[in-house]
Formats: structure tokens, C-alpha cells, sequence
């Protein structure tokens, strides 16, 4: 049963127990996504820093042609899979969510 | 039952096996060797080093230094690898531009490349988010605006539209997989489409090149731009017509037509489209994956008819199509990375600053799809396409000028284009605010609900 019918019952005390619960579960699940936050982020910044500290020779690697043709599609797929997680998250921390979910 | 998974691995295969065999022939198999068009951008003196080249060359016309002028073609046939000296080549027109005199395999390497300046990357990041918003909630790539926003800081084009290809892929990924989670994803129909988009970008390119080799560069951008205005025109105005007529009359969206008679003919094999909830003709699929991989090879943005062709022949509900196009949009770019990455043209940095932002964007775009009603996604998608119509109306003058049917002044010509170029930054800043409003909105309600709730 929902906090609401209980309030609605009278028990203030369950509706108020269980709200706080939620509240309590809100903010550990906040504090998880928090995390997710600060270590996808700090890996996306090294990842992005080694590219563009190293950017002479990435290039070099990625404009090679032939065989070489396939860094450039690695290093875009491995920036996106950490990067696009940091950025789901980051906007989840910001209250940016989906209406519905499947 | 063929799992979701399967039908996008077997997408992949598929796909990859139409790369042509000369792109993927490594050492042996240089796609610059050939006979080439030269065409020098600017009055200046060039020469190519012979002994910085390991193989040997020749130009066809004999000569091997002189004054060139602006226009001035020359044949040059590039007989090995290190010959190819990365000059920009152009496959779609089948040209080589030589812009510069020096130490061939330095400009090779690097003069394509701009130096990345700290507004550049803001600039970049900027284009990124919106673009990846805008894509994200109506399915289509956008590199229509990421081309010549790129080049409007002076990336070189070939280097700007590779670069564009190389983020497409990882951005739609990301933007399919989101809008997947949502449930708005047919994998199945999406991987159809996309196989079948990849012989359509094959004969693109051989009609691009054929009109290239009788009407030279102008006669391409000419035909690229009548292909914008058509295109545009026809099916943003279905588009907006439709979502006119659900505003008006209000409730949900309807299977078109055209989609309910084309369901109705058993033409085997007939295919079930669970999440797309149809039953149609694996036959009426493929022309739609078909036109959209021939556009894309044409104007950068098969989207523009595979959503349409989705909803109106297909029938399923415009969130639906620009999700599954999506997957198409990952299937092309994929293909589309490994042909530029194989010519070496891929600018990493320019890759990566665009997919920044655009990781973000596409994945609030997708969000917004949940907040919105459907005919939303046909608004923006309608508005975007006729005001890209209208951008490249503007701009046909200067290529007829090139082709020397029309006569302009140069002051003209750069009003034009520039018009041209803030008509398409128009359809961005409209598209991003409908549905920024819509997202607003949505969410504002989804809170009032909230604490009606509560109370």
C-alpha cells in the first residue's frame, strides 16, 4: 500500500515512515549516481586530456589509412561508451529524467 | 523468433561485406591509385617533389611544374602508395586538390587540419549538443549543419564531412540504445533499412560521380541542392500537413493511407514488426532503406525520407520511425568511418569536441520524445525540412553562376550563401526550441501531477 492511502487512513505515522523511507532511498540511489558521476567524468576528462596532450601523434596514427583506419573508430567508440553514461547520469543527477520507462 | 540482437548483428555483417574490396585491400590496394582529376584552388605555383615520393608518377599532360591558375584541371595518374601523398581526394567527385607547395607528406599528415583554437572548441561543442538534440528526437543525422559549420571555422570539406561520419556512428548508438530502453526501437525493421540503405549509397555515388564528370563541381552542388529542394519541399510538406491535421482534429495519430493499403498485399516473404506493431512486405521496406541510404550519399540527411517513408508507406507512428532511424543513421555512419578512415581524413580531435556535446544532446532529445504527443516529432521534422528548402533555394543562384548560366556580382554571391548558412542555423535554433518548449512543458505537467498527487 502507498504511503498516500495510509495518510488517508489516518496512520500518519506508517505514511510518514514510509515517505521517509523513500526520501532515505532516494538519497542513497542520488549518492550512487553521484559516484557514477564524479568516476565516468573523471575518466572521460583523462581520456580526453591523453588525446588532446598526445594530439600530434593520435593524428598521425588515425590519418594513416588502411589498417590504421580502424583507431580512430576504437578511440570514438571507447570515449563514447564512458562519455555517454557520464552523460546520462549527469543528467539524471539534475533532475533531467524520461517520463515514461518501458 | 529472431532476437533483436541477432537481426543487428547480422545488419553489421551484411553491411561490411559491400564495402568495395579496393577500399579494404590494405598495403596492395591504394583507393588513390588511378587516374585523377587536378584541380588547384587559387593562383599559385605548385610543385611535387619527386624524391620525397618512393614510387614514380606522371601527369598525363607531360608537365610536372607550372603556374597554375584558378580552375586550371590536369590529369594526373598516381601510380603507388606513397604517391598518393594524401592530396584531399574527393570520391564522390572524383577529384584531387592540391592546395599548397611543399613537403608532400607533412601536408599529408597535417595541413588539412586546423589548429584548434579555445572558441573553435566552444563553437564545436555548441553545434554538437544542438545537433545531437535535434537528431536525437527526430532520428535524422545532421550533418547537413555540421558540414558547413565546420568548414565555416575553415576545416577543409572532405576532412569536415569525414569527421562528421566518424561521430555519427558512436552518437546514434547511444541515441538508438536510449530510445531502445523506451521501447520506441524496431531493431528489425531498422536493420533492414540499413542493409538495404548501403546499396543506395553505392549508386549515389556513381550518379554523383557521373554528373561530376560532365558537369565538373558545379553541376554536383547543383544537383545537390536541386536534390534538398525537392526532397525537402514534397515531404516536409506532408509532414506538416499531417501534424496540421492531428492538431486540428486532436487525438491520437493515424496509419496513413497509403501504409494500410500497401499492408494489405501479401507479397511474401511478409514480416511482422513487433514493436512497430505492422505486418507488411519485406519488398516495401527496402525501397525506403533504399532512397534513404541514395540521399544520404546525396545530401548528407537520408533521414529526411526514411522517416517519412517509414510512417506513410510503412505505417508505424513517427516515434517509432525516428527511433528505428536511428539505427539505419548507425548502420551508414558505420560504414561511412571505416570508407574516410581508410583515406586517412578523419580529424580525431574535431570527432571527439562534436561528440562531447552531442552525447548530451541526443540524449536529452531522446528524452523529450517521452513527453511530447507524437504529431511533435512530425512538427519539428516538418519546420526543420522546410526551412532547409528554403536555405538551399537560396543558394542555387551561385551555382548556376557557376555553371556560368547566370551572371552575379561577388558581393551577391557571398549574400547568398551566408543567407543560405543562417536559413540553416534558423532550422536548428526552431527545431532545438519546440522542443525544449515541449520537454518544458511535459515536465511541468509530470510535476503538477506530482503534487497533486501528494496534496
Amino acid at each position: 500500500m502507498a504511503a498516500i492511502t495510509f495518510a488517508e487512513a489516518g496512520e500518519h505515522a506508517t505514511a510518514k515512515e514510509m515517505e521517509g523511507c523513500r526520501e532515505n532511498k532516494r538519497n542513497r540511489c542520488n549518492r550512487t549516481t553521484g559516484i557514477k558521476v564524479l568516476l565516468l567524468g573523471a575518466i572521460s576528462i583523462i581520456l580526453y586530456a591523453a588525446v588532446f596532450t598526445h594530439q600530434g601523434l593520435i593524428t598521425d596514427f588515425c590519418t594513416r589509412g588502411q589498417w590504421y583506419a580502424a583507431f580512430p573508430i576504437i578511440i570514438v567508440l571507447v570515449i563514447s561508451l564512458i562519455h555517454g553514461p557520464f552523460c546520462n547520469y549527469s543528467l539524471d543527477l539534475l533532475g533531467v529524467k524520461e517520463k515514461i520507462k518501458k | 523468433m529472431f532476437r533483436p540482437f541477432v537481426w543487428f548483428i547480422m545488419a553489421v555483417i551484411v553491411t561490411l561485406s559491400f564495402i568495395p574490396q579496393h577500399v579494404c585491400a590494405g598495403g596492395g590496394g591504394d583507393p588513390f591509385v588511378g587516374e585523377w582529376n587536378l584541380l588547384t584552388d587559387s593562383s599559385h605555383t605548385f610543385e611535387i617533389e619527386k624524391d620525397r615520393i618512393t614510387g614514380h608518377y606522371t601527369y598525363i599532360d607531360g608537365e610536372e611544374k607550372r603556374n597554375a591558375v584558378k580552375e586550371d584541371r590536369y590529369l594526373l595518374r598516381v601510380d603507388t602508395d606513397s604517391g598518393t601523398m594524401a592530396l584531399s581526394l574527393n570520391l564522390l567527385s572524383g577529384t584531387i586538390t592540391v592546395t599548397k607547395k611543399g613537403d608532400i607528406s607533412e601536408f599529408r599528415r597535417h595541413s588539412h587540419f586546423i589548429d584548434l583554437t579555445f572558441v573553435n572548441l566552444i563553437f564545436l561543442f555548441l553545434v554538437g549538443l544542438i545537433g545531437g538534440l535535434v537528431s536525437g528526437f527526430i532520428g535524422i543525422g545532421t550533418s547537413f549543419i555540421y558540414t558547413p559549420c565546420m568548414m565555416s571555422i575553415g576545416v577543409d570539406g572532405l576532412v569536415a564531412v569525414a569527421s562528421n561520419v566518424c561521430h555519427q556512428f558512436p552518437r546514434s548508438l547511444v541515441g538508438a540504445y536510449k530510445r531502445y530502453k523506451y521501447g520506441q526501437v524496431d531493431v528489425k525493421l531498422g536493420a533492414i533499412l540499413a542493409v538495404s540503405a548501403v546499396f543506395g549509397v553505392l549508386v549515389g555515388i556513381r550518379l554523383q560521380l557521373y554528373i561530376n564528370e560532365i558537369w565538373g563541381d558545379a553541376g554536383s552542388n547543383l544537383y545537390v541542392s536541386l536534390a534538398f529542394v525537392v526532397v525537402l519541399l514534397i515531404f516536409g510538406t506532408i509532414v506538416m500537413l499531417d501534424a496540421r491535421t492531428i492538431i486540428r482534429k486532436g487525438g491520437a495519430e493515424r496509419t496513413a493511407r497509403l501504409a494500410l493499403a500497401l499492408q494489405k498485399i501479401n507479397l511474401p516473404p511478409m514480416i511482422h514488426f513487433k514493436t512497430a506493431g505492422v505486418r507488411i512486405s519485406f519488398w516495401f521496406t527496402v525501397p525506403i532503406g533504399f532512397a534513404t541510404g541514395f540521399l544520404t550519399s546525396t545530401i548528407a540527411a537520408g533521414g529526411f525520407i526514411g522517416i517519412p517513408g517509414m510512417i506513410f508507406m510503412v505505417g508505424t507512428s513517427s516515434i517509432v520511425a525516428s527511433a528505428t532511424g536511428m539505427v539505419t543513421d548507425f548502420g551508414m555512419g558505420l560504414v561511412g568511418s571505416i570508407k574516410w578512415g581508410l583515406l586517412g581524413l578523419i580529424d580525431i580531435r574535431l570527432t571527439l569536441i562534436i561528440l562531447a556535446g552531442s552525447l548530451f544532446g541526443v540524449q536529452v532529445g531522446a528524452m523529450a520524445t517521452t513527453y511530447v504527443k507524437d504529431y511533435m516529432i512530425k512538427l519539428v521534422m516538418g519546420s526543420i525540412m522546410l526551412i532547409v528548402a528554403v536555405s538551399r533555394i537560396i543558394t542555387i543562384p551561385t551555382y548556376l553562376h557557376e555553371l556560368g548560366w547566370l551572371s552575379l556580382s561577388a558581393h551577391t554571391i557571398y549574400l547568398l550563401k551566408s543567407a543560405g548558412f543562417v536559413a540553416v542555423a534558423l532550422a536548428l535554433l526552431v527545431g532545438t526550441t519546440l522542443i525544449i518548449r515541449g520537454m518544458m512543458k511535459g515536465m511541468k505537467g509530470k510535476k503538477e501531477m506530482k503534487d497533486l498527487t501528494r496534496k
